[in-house]
């Protein structure tokens, strides 16, 4: 018929699909990066500093890990199809790629916790009786050496699955970024720093976390924050938050710079759209405030008082867990806000308070890890190796002076 | 420490190697269950998809299929601004309407200014030169209050001019 526009619909360039959930994703991820990342420090690299957060902060991963994949499998509706992505690879799908990622760092956070807590369980069967005995003796899967040498091979077991989740844990959240940064049709995402900037504030918000939750845990247990721990982490998260912020606004930089034929959408993205969530929050709230803060801990330290200390990395943590999460919107929903041909923006989005992926189903999300690691607590307490117990119960590898 | 004694230390790490296999094997046994037998015959997809998908009946039959019966409706898009746009892409396919050739249904009507602003909002990524209306400024413009068949009572959806 010769008719040019037969049987073309035009794009309806409207809406903004991918919801909070897929803000929250990599953003619970990220806490899961960071925490093992800490944990790693002293298992692998005997960070003596670190410690009284060994456990912990390896529990605290196994628990952000766990819920690490909620938002998507709300996102898509359809849960039960979870499992197979690994019961059933695709190699070639890049979300399939993280799928069969995320399972075997699972494995791995998995693993390390048995040979770390396995001795403990062994005792916790051996101190009870009834049910809790089989709970244990099941946990512990009905093997009762705890002689030297056994132990002496957890701890070297545990080593080699802490060195090896290091990487694991890097490739698992740089994967995020990269799932943003592969998408060559959308230039506010299609960068190769994407999957660094990811990690590096993935591990900035898992230390921050880490000081929060370490700091409230001890105040519950009424036990002393440690100075050096506090310190380390606080020296840790300054340096991360700055090797975060540096690549957050090198990449601004750059786009600013070349000034291609993205910065006409991007320019005016940052300047209205996002001038809270990025300008305001992410840069100065969250970015240079923090920096300052943190700096004062970390150069002044030594005259500081401890209340002092912990007060300003508390602030600085709570402020860095805003920051990164504003991060993560910027990048999902404000990669939606524009039009895909460059030329405008699209309607902007506000989440519902009782939609399916609205905010209070985030918060529910939100909250689970924290729940999940009370209850991790309760089975297998993460602080009481640190000289709480008497010392011939005590079978506890980490509680004996370290070699070298 | 020799051999011996060092083997005798290792029973939980066999018992967890084994435990990690057995889930391992399931997984990979399972696999056949999950998979369906055609998957793979021709590509990633279930080889049965095609004879299933060829067994449905045809529902789209183009506007050639409309203008026998409705050959006024026809003519009118024919010399408006809407001759590129298909009868079915605002109605629906034939065969929800007309099986060989036998009315069995009314066909649906789209009245409602969605349809229209569906393809006429002004957007951002739509061409300049494509005819858009900010939907609330133009019915001000022309005085008039938005209900669902406001766009069809100034213009023919057939001829819109
Ligand atoms: C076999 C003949 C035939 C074909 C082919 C046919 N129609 Fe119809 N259509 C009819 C008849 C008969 C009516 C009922 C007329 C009436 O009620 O006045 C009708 C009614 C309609 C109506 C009005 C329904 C209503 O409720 O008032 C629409 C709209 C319509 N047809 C659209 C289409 C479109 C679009 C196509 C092509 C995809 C099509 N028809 C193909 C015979 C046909
Ligand atoms: C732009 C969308 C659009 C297209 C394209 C379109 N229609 Fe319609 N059609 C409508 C709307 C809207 C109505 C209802 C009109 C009303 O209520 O005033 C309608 C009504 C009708 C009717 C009922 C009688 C009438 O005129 O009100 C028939 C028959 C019909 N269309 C057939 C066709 C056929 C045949 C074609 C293809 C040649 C076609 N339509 C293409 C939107 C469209
Ligand atoms: C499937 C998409 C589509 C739908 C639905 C649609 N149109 Fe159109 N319309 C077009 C196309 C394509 C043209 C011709 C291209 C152009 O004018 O730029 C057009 C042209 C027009 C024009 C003529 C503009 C001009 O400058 O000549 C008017 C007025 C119009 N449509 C009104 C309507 C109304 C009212 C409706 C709802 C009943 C409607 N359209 C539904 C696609 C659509
Ligand atoms: C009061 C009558 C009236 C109503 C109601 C009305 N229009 Fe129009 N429309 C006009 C007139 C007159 C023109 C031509 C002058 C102009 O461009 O404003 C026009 C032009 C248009 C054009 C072409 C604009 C361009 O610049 O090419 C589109 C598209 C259009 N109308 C769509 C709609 C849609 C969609 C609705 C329903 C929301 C609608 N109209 C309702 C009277 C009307």
């Amino acid at each position: 018929m010769g008719h040019e526009l037969i049987g073309f619909l035009f794009p309806n360039d409207v809406h903004i699909h991918w919801t909070l959930m897929i803000v929250l994703y990599p953003y619970v991820t990220g806490l899961v990066a960071g925490a093992f990342i800490v944990s790693s420090l002293y298992h692998v690299f005997d960070r003596e500093e670190l410690k009284p957060l060994g456990r912990f902060a390896l529990a605290a991963s196994f628990c952000f890990l766990s819920v690490a994949t909620l938002p998507l499998l709300n996102h898509l509706g359809h849960p039960e199809r979870g499992p197979m992505v690994v019961v059933t690879p695709n190699f070639s799908s890049a979300m399939a790629g993280f799928g069969i990622l995320y399972a075997s760092y699972f494995l791995v956070v998995i693993l390390e916790i048995w040979f770390v807590f396995r001795a403990d369980m062994i005792r916790y069967a051996a101190e009870s009786r009834g049910f809790k005995r089989m709970f244990y003796a099941t946990l512990a899967l009905g093997v009762y050496d705890t002689s030297e040498e056994a132990r002496a091979l957890d701890h070297k077991i545990t080593r080699i699955l802490a060195a090896i989740g290091i990487p694991m844990a890097c490739l698992l959240h740089g994967y995020v970024g990269f799932l943003f940064g592969a998408l060559k049709s959308n230039p506010w995402w299609s960068t190769p720093l994407m999957p660094v900037i990811f990690l590096f504030s993935a591990v900035v918000s898992g230390i921050a976390v880490l000081i929060v939750l370490y700091q409230l845990a001890m105040k519950i247990k009424g036990m002393p924050i440690e100075r050096e721990t506090i310190s380390a982490l606080a020296r840790w998260l300054w340096l991360f938050m700055i090797m975060s912020l540096t690549l957050e606004l090198l990449e601004i930089m750059t786009l600013a710079y070349e000034k291609a034929e993205e910065w006409e959408v991007i320019g005016p993205l940052l300047a209205n759209q996002l001038s809270i969530s990025f300008i305001s929050v992410q840069m100065v709230l969250g970015g240079l405030i923090p920096l300052i803060l943190l700096g004062i801990v970390v150069v002044m330290g030594a005259y500081m008082d401890d209340r002092i200390r912990n007060t300003l990395s508390m602030v600085a943590s709570l402020l860095l867990l805003m920051q990164v999460l504003a991060m993560r919107w910027n990048v999902v929903i404000g990669g939606q806000m524009f039009s895909k041909s460059m030329r405008g923006f699209r309607d902007t989005y506000v989440p519902g308070m009782f939609e399916k992926e609205g905010i209070l189903a985030a918060a529910a999300i939100l909250i689970l890890p924290f729940l999940l690691l009370v209850v991790f607590e309760r089975i297998l307490p993460t602080f009481d190796h640190l000289g709480q117990k008497t010392g011939d119960l005590n079978l506890d590898l980490d509680s004996e002076p370290r070699l070298g | 420490m020799e051999p011996a004694s060092s083997l005798k230390h290792t029973k939980h790490i066999f018992r967890v190697s084994f435990l990690l296999g057995f889930v391992l094997i399931v997984m990979i046994l399972s696999r056949g269950l999950f998979v369906p037998k055609s998957w793979g015959q021709y590509g990633w997809y279930r080889g049965d998809a095609v004879p299933e998908h060829r067994a449905k009946p045809v529902v789209h039959g183009g506007d050639q299929s409309c203008r026998e019966c409705h050959e006024d409706q026809y003519d009118l898009r024919e010399e408006g601004a809407h001759v590129g746009v298909r009868c079915e892409g605002c109605h629906e396919p034939v065969g929800s309407h007309v099986i060989n050739g036998e009315m069995t249904a009314p066909m649906f009507i789209p009245a409602s200014f969605e349809l229209c602003t569906g393809c006429h909002r002004r957007l951002a990524a739509r061409p300049d030169d494509f005819s858009q209306v900010n939907p609330q400024q133009h019915l001000e413009d022309n005085e008039m209050d938005l209900t669902d068949t406001v766009c069809t009572e100034c213009h023919d959806p057939h001829s819109p001019f």
